[in-house]
């Protein structure tokens, strides 16, 4: 919902540019006063927060050139930029032309800039040109049509993104999710959930292509992130930022040099304020590295989740065989119709933690069969609406 | 401390309440035992000897990975006893070697036995690690104090050197990168990667072993032959997962041109023909376009076969998997849940499985290493685990061993499937030719007049080496 409030927002913001810049396309073209314009085209990005990252790179670097009220800035729906200059001062264009050939695209396109996806416009010469290209921005299809035509991704594709993910920048991929606990009669942060989007990762290396058609190579992808992001939480920036967290990791990853490193890395304050997020799959692989695991990072203070639970998945496991600290379970309309399920949950010794709260209705029912963690859009919501 | 020592961990008595170490500073150092030579492998023992005999005050902790029961000690076990052993050395001014047996010794102060009150400490830690994968007996960690028990350094380093033969070196390297070299078409030709094992069951009023079914699927060592680009798989079992998806079309085109040359491709006469299959073909191969065909074929040529589908894809995907349940249910064949090993039963819950959404016909276990030598409490939930399924319905999987298919026998498992089956088929087949051939060498020598006097004798005789090849799969 946060995500949703986001764009909804950004496109109020760009169909008030698409009428500004309109308006002041028509007055140029019926008027004859002339201007230049520089138009950024960053419809190629992929969409998502790497595109919005791009955007305010791309507003970061024209905005020293924005030279008081001689220019001015227009977003479009589509997140193009477009600068207009009542008159262009000498050697103005040569200078943004220098600014955008030193801004990468994006974090992960080191050889591209924002000059490929430059154009200047002089109106009122280009006033039809610019009314197309308003127009196209004020439409939707390309998006549907986009996700319509996911392609599955095959093991060529997926060798090819995991050499690029090997030796990436994420940090632009990190994603939070808060857990929230009832505390009292509101509700508090109990921890932060970090996580890469896989989506966005995808959607930026290999455009077109469904991550998770395939839930093996999905999976292996995810197993390959999990040691990416221990590396990046254990950087001393990201150390000194966090409190308490939970990261998805597999059996693997628990025994893995990355892990090490990272544990070696963790300060005092956050030892016990780590949650370590497993998957039923990844334990019934192979049990017994997961008991050798488990006794391995209980004895260094981690905290175990089981995440991903459901209605069909609660029945076939043992929960309290699991020595859990935390069971992790989508709330459904199923869940609803079995609640001995979330009792069974609940006297397994684990602290249940209901997510995919995306309703009032949702948070009530949790609440009401006693769970005290949660984790969903409702809480977005609840922000938005108190901002 | 030596009296109160938690399971698997060892003080000599002499050492048991020697607390008073003056500090002394070593450099935190790993030497690591080499493969590629005896005298690389030989300097952390001349070092440990060179220390036992000093006079210093020392402890020299020893783990016994080599004690474990394999398949460990594995990758991680070393990784992660050397990073808890590390810890202990930069704190207590110690070194650390490794053995080319795979053991690990610290060698420290004194001051790595007085750990704080409540605290475990790096050698308690690392006994109740290793635990579940140690033998009964021997103790898994040792703590000697020097130089008082130096005598016990040298004994070790003695029979370390006594070693008859190096273990090979522990792989640390990570996991393979997957190729392009090379890519596969799913339509390829996978007739020669087809793996193919008899599954058998135990004949209760012969005695005997008889032919119950043949798991199909593709063997993923002959498609790394063909195909060097997929030897990630060989590791991974998520890669694995996926190429069995990806090649179900194949496998159920090479197995329909099976099913048309009746006289079949591994197959002796009149051998395995017409048994059921059970074929591993996963929930994606099942929920792919061919396999209504398939299954029609499939059925009209032999007795109602079964479709593998692996628990863990149903952890994967409940939704996808109860479909391809359905599917396969709709095309009039049966499912074959494989669980895993056995020791994950108590991670699970029987009942539900036996019944629940999935409601198999068939469960698939494999047999565990562990399960002959793990301790007496995990057994006792093992076993009240399996009490709880429908043990007719079982089949025990990579029964590579006489002591696994006695396991299974003892508790009543119906089916085998496994190296040791597979052995024991072996046995037999080579004892008819035997029994054969001798009947073929009489014929020749005989007179034809007792030849043609003698049909009754023959038939007898043949009688008896059925009945010997009974006799082979009984006392297995």
């Amino acid at each position: 919902m946060n995500a949703m409030i986001q764009t909804l927002a950004e496109v109020d913001a760009g169909l008030h540019g698409a009428r500004a810049l309109a308006t002041l396309a028509r007055d140029s073209a019926v008027t004859g006063v002339t201007r230049q314009g520089l138009f950024l085209d960053l419809t190629s990005l992929p969409r998502g927060d790497v595109r919005a990252e791009t955007v305010q790179r791309a507003r970061d670097a024209v905005e020293p050139l924005l030279d008081g009220n001689r220019a001015r800035l227009f977003e479009l729906p589509d997140a193009s930029l477009v600068v207009v200059w009542r008159s262009l001062p000498a050697g103005l264009l040569e200078r943004v032309g220098r600014v955008l050939a030193e801004t990468p695209l994006d974090r992960m396109r080191e050889t591209a800039t924002l000059a490929d996806v430059a154009s200047v416009l002089h109106l009122p010469r280009d006033a039809r040109k610019l009314a197309d290209r308003i127009e196209a921005s004020l439409l939707p299809a390309a998006e549907e049509e986009e996700h319509a035509t996911l392609a599955p991704l095959h093991l060529a594709d997926l060798a090819r993104i995991e050499r690029a993910v090997a030796h990436a920048d994420l940090i632009g991929f990190l994603r939070r999710q808060p857990i929230y606990a009832r505390v009292g009669d509101g509700f508090e942060q109990a921890w932060e959930r970090r996580a890469l989007s896989v989506d966005a990762i995808i959607g930026h290396l290999h455009p077109g292509y469904d991550a998770g058609a395939d839930p093996w190579l999905f999976r292996r992808l995810t197993r390959l992130l999990d040691t990416r992001l221990l590396s990046l939480l254990a950087t001393p920036e990201q150390l000194r930022s966090a409190r308490s967290v939970s990261i998805n990791v597999t059996v693997e990853t628990l025994l893995s040099p990355e892990f090490l490193h990272f544990d070696a890395m963790l300060p005092a304050r956050l030892r016990g304020a780590v949650v370590l997020e497993l998957d039923a799959l990844d334990i019934l692989q192979d049990p017994a590295s997961f008991s050798f695991a488990r006794a391995f990072v209980r004895g260094r203070a981690y905290r175990i989740c089981l995440r991903g639970m459901n209605d069909l998945l609660l029945p076939m496991i043992n929960l309290p065989a699991l020595e859990l600290d935390y069971v992790q379970i989508r709330h459904s309309q199923a869940l609803m119709r079995a609640p001995e399920l979330l009792e069974a949950a609940q006297a397994s010794g684990a602290a249940v933690v209901l997510s995919r709260v995306d309703s009032h209705a949702a948070l009530s029912w949790g609440q009401f069969r006693g769970v005290t963690l949660f984790r969903g859009r409702v809480f977005s919501q609840k922000r938005a609406s108190a901002a | 401390m030596g009296a109160q020592a938690p399971p698997g961990l060892r003080f000599p008595a002499t050492s048991a309440d020697k607390r008073l170490w003056g500090p002394s500073v070593m450099r935190a150092e790993a030497i690591v035992g080499s493969r590629a030579g005896s005298d690389a492998v030989q300097a952390p023992q001349d070092m440990l000897r060179r220390i036992a005999r000093g006079r210093s005050a020392r402890v020299v902790v020893i783990l016994h990975l080599s004690r474990l029961r394999a398949p460990a000690p594995r990758p991680h076990h070393h990784r992660i006893a050397r990073a808890i052993l590390n810890e202990a050395a930069q704190r207590h001014g110690g070194q650390l070697f490794t053995m080319a047996n795979a053991d690990i010794v610290l060698l420290c102060e004194p001051s790595f036995l007085g750990t704080s009150a409540g605290r475990h400490s790096p050698a308690e830690m690392l006994a109740a690690l290793f635990r579940p994968d140690a033998g009964e007996g021997d103790a898994l960690v040792d703590c000697v104090l020097l130089p008082e028990d130096s005598a016990v350094v040298d004994a070790y380093v003695a029979a370390r050197l006594a070693d008859p033969a190096l273990r090979p070196a522990v792989r640390l390297g990570a996991r393979t990168p997957l190729s392009i070299a090379e890519s596969i078409s799913p339509g390829v030709d996978v007739t020669d990667m087809i793996s193919r094992r008899l599954v058998v069951r135990i004949d209760q009023g012969r005695g005997g072993l008889r032919p119950d079914g043949e798991r199909v699927g593709i063997g993923i060592e002959a498609l790394i032959r063909r195909h060097p680009s997929c030897a990630a798989a060989q590791d991974d079992p998520f890669l694995r997962q996926h190429l069995r998806g990806f090649l179900g079309s194949a496998l159920m085109q090479s197995l329909r041109r099976d099913l048309t040359a009746r006289d079949g491709l591994h197959r002796g006469p009149g051998e395995a023909s017409g048994l059921p299959w059970q074929i591993d073909l996963g929930a994606a191969g099942v929920l792919s376009d061919g396999f209504e065909p398939f299954a029609e074929e499939c059925l009209a040529q032999r007795p109602r076969s079964q479709i593998v589908l692996g628990l863990r894809e149903f952890c994967a995907d409940p939704e996808h998997f109860l479909a391809a349940c359905a599917r396969i249910r709709a095309a009039r064949m049966g499912v074959l849940l494989h669980v895993g090993p056995v020791s994950s039963l108590p991670l699970i819950q029987p009942r539900a499985l036996a019944a629940g959404a999935i409601a198999p016909d068939a469960i698939a276990l494999d047999w565990d290493n562990r399960l002959a030598t793990a301790a007496p409490s995990d057994r006792a939930v093992i076993e009240a685990a399996l009490r709880l399924l429908p043990l007719d319905r079982v089949i025990l999987s990579a029964t590579d061993s006489e002591a696994a298919m006695l396991w299974g026998a003892v508790r009543n498992m119906p089916r085998f499937e496994g190296r040791h089956v597979d052995l024991l088929l072996a046995t037999r087949k080579l004892e008819k030719r035997r029994q054969d051939d001798g009947r073929a060498r009489l014929l020749a020598q005989a007179p034809a007049e007792l030849n043609a006097a003698m049909p009754a004798a023959f038939a007898h005789a043949a009688l008896r080496t059925g009945r010997a090849a009974e006799a082979v799969g009984a006392a297995a």
